[in-house]
């Protein structure tokens, strides 16, 4: 009986654990999507996560909150944002929003602000490093 | 064999990593300021820190798990569940430093990402670990349970560590070890990171040792309990027999 | 950038309270392992 248990309990968290990584695998892994992958869902309803980077020159304040354009390079999408944008928002930097399609606009009320792996002093000259 | 316990109270483990935050704080305040994050890229210097010791931690549980699988030899049971308690804090210490930069910057103290769910899972897993410690009495049974568990558990580090790099996450790739060369370019941040890591390096040794100075002292402690109690445990079972008067009046 | 610095101590503290914690249990364990090691010799 003790000879199980040398063996159950490590495999059995190692069960638990590649049960987690394969249920995820199917979707959750990906964490958002890019405007190129989402253009192609425009009709659906689902909510949805895009990422991307601030096409600098679109952000404007609205009533709600703010709208500007964000580009993964090939697609741009307009993201009309409800709610205060976090405070290192800011034209170039990437970002990503939740919400969903209305129309071929793109509504979101909750943004992350994704930082990338660059490390940079302060330079007027380069104003979005990394870009 | 418990005669000959004696374990010096080495005071050095202490004084080195004191030494060793000192610098490495003072050279984390004094490097600029990053052009997007601010102020807030000093907490990276404490968090990359922290997350590199967890690994390498767990990576020294795998050493002692193989170790004591090879040999029986119980120093390294003992280095295995030593640096694997100091690696579960640096693991937690990693994730609370992560959410407290993570909360000004994205916006958030959590998020489900791979790699904020990969490190919780590790987390938990080694922390199952020293619960799997904790549950087995048996000294040479808790040994070889932990170390299968220790050489299993070593899986989730590359995990941890590529997530980033395999599947799209909101944490950020790594900025050091990475196909296209450090994304760090300016030399006193280089500094700070590097200082960071080897002051963390040093707190892992003395925690590590301490830790360890105290598990050679708890198997003393045991070892010497099961010398002294093998007569009383031997008169506690006879006793009942020798009255059974007494207890069977009332 | 004042509100970074906020931020920056709150990690600092979390550091070095957490780091005091787990060293001080460290510290107080090991104490408690000696004392037991006396009482048994």
């Amino acid at each position: 009986m003790k000879r199980y248990w040398k063996f159950l309990v490590p495999a059995g968290l190692a069960v638990v654990l590649l049960s987690f990584l394969i249920v995820n695998l199917n979707s959750n892994l990906v964490y958002f999507n890019t405007p190129t992958e989402l253009m192609e869902r425009q009709a659906d309803d689902a909510r949805l996560r895009l990422g991307g980077q601030v096409v600098p020159g679109t952000v404007a304040e609205s009533a709600t909150g703010a709208v500007f354009e964000v580009t993964d390079g090939r697609e741009t999408v307009l993201v009309d944002h409800t709610g205060a944008p976090p405070d290192l928002f800011q034209e170039g930097i990437g970002v990503v929003v939740e919400g969903s399609w209305d129309g071929s606009e793109f509504h979101s009320d909750t943004m992350l602000v994704k930082h990338d792996e660059n490390y940079s002093p302060e330079n007027p000259d380069e104003p979005f490093p990394g870009s | 064999m418990t005669a000959q316990v004696e374990i010096r109270d080495r005071r050095w483990p202490w004084y080195a990593a004191v030494s060793a935050i000192v610098v490495a704080l003072t050279l984390s305040m004094i490097s600029p300021a990053d052009a997007v994050q601010g102020d807030l890229i000093r907490i990276m210097y404490i968090h990359v820190p922290a997350a590199w010791l967890a690994y390498l931690a767990f990576t020294v549980t795998l050493a002692g798990s193989i170790g004591y699988l090879a040999t029986k030899r119980m120093v390294f049971d003992r280095l295995a569940a030593s640096s694997a308690e100091v690696g579960v804090y640096f693991t937690g210490l990693a994730i609370l430093l992560g959410m407290i930069w993570g909360k000004p910057t994205w916006g958030v103290w959590w998020t489900w990402d791979a790699r904020l769910t990969l490190t919780a899972i590790m987390f938990f897993v080694y922390v199952g670990y020293l619960a799997l410690r904790r549950a087995t009495l048996d000294p040479d049974a808790r040994a070889k349970r932990s170390a299968i568990l220790g050489v299993l558990a070593i899986v989730q580090i590359p995990i941890v560590h590529f997530s980033v790099v395999w599947w799209r996450t909101l944490h950020q790739p790594p900025s050091i070890i990475r196909p296209d060369g450090p994304a760090i370019q300016d030399p006193l941040m280089v500094v700070a990171l590097v200082a960071g890591v080897v002051a963390f390096t040093v707190v892992y040794a003395a925690l590590v040792t301490k830790r360890m100075e105290l598990a050679r002292i708890e198997d003393a402690v045991v070892a010497r309990e099961a010398t002294l109690e093998r007569p009383v445990a031997g008169e506690a079972v006879v006793a009942p027999d020798l009255s059974p008067e007494p207890g069977g009046a009332r | 950038m004042s509100g970074q610095w906020a931020w920056v101590t709150f990690a600092s503290l979390v550091f070095y309270g957490s780091l005091a914690l787990f060293v001080g249990s460290i510290v107080w364990r090991l104490r408690r392992a000696r004392a037991r090691l006396e009482e048994l010799s």
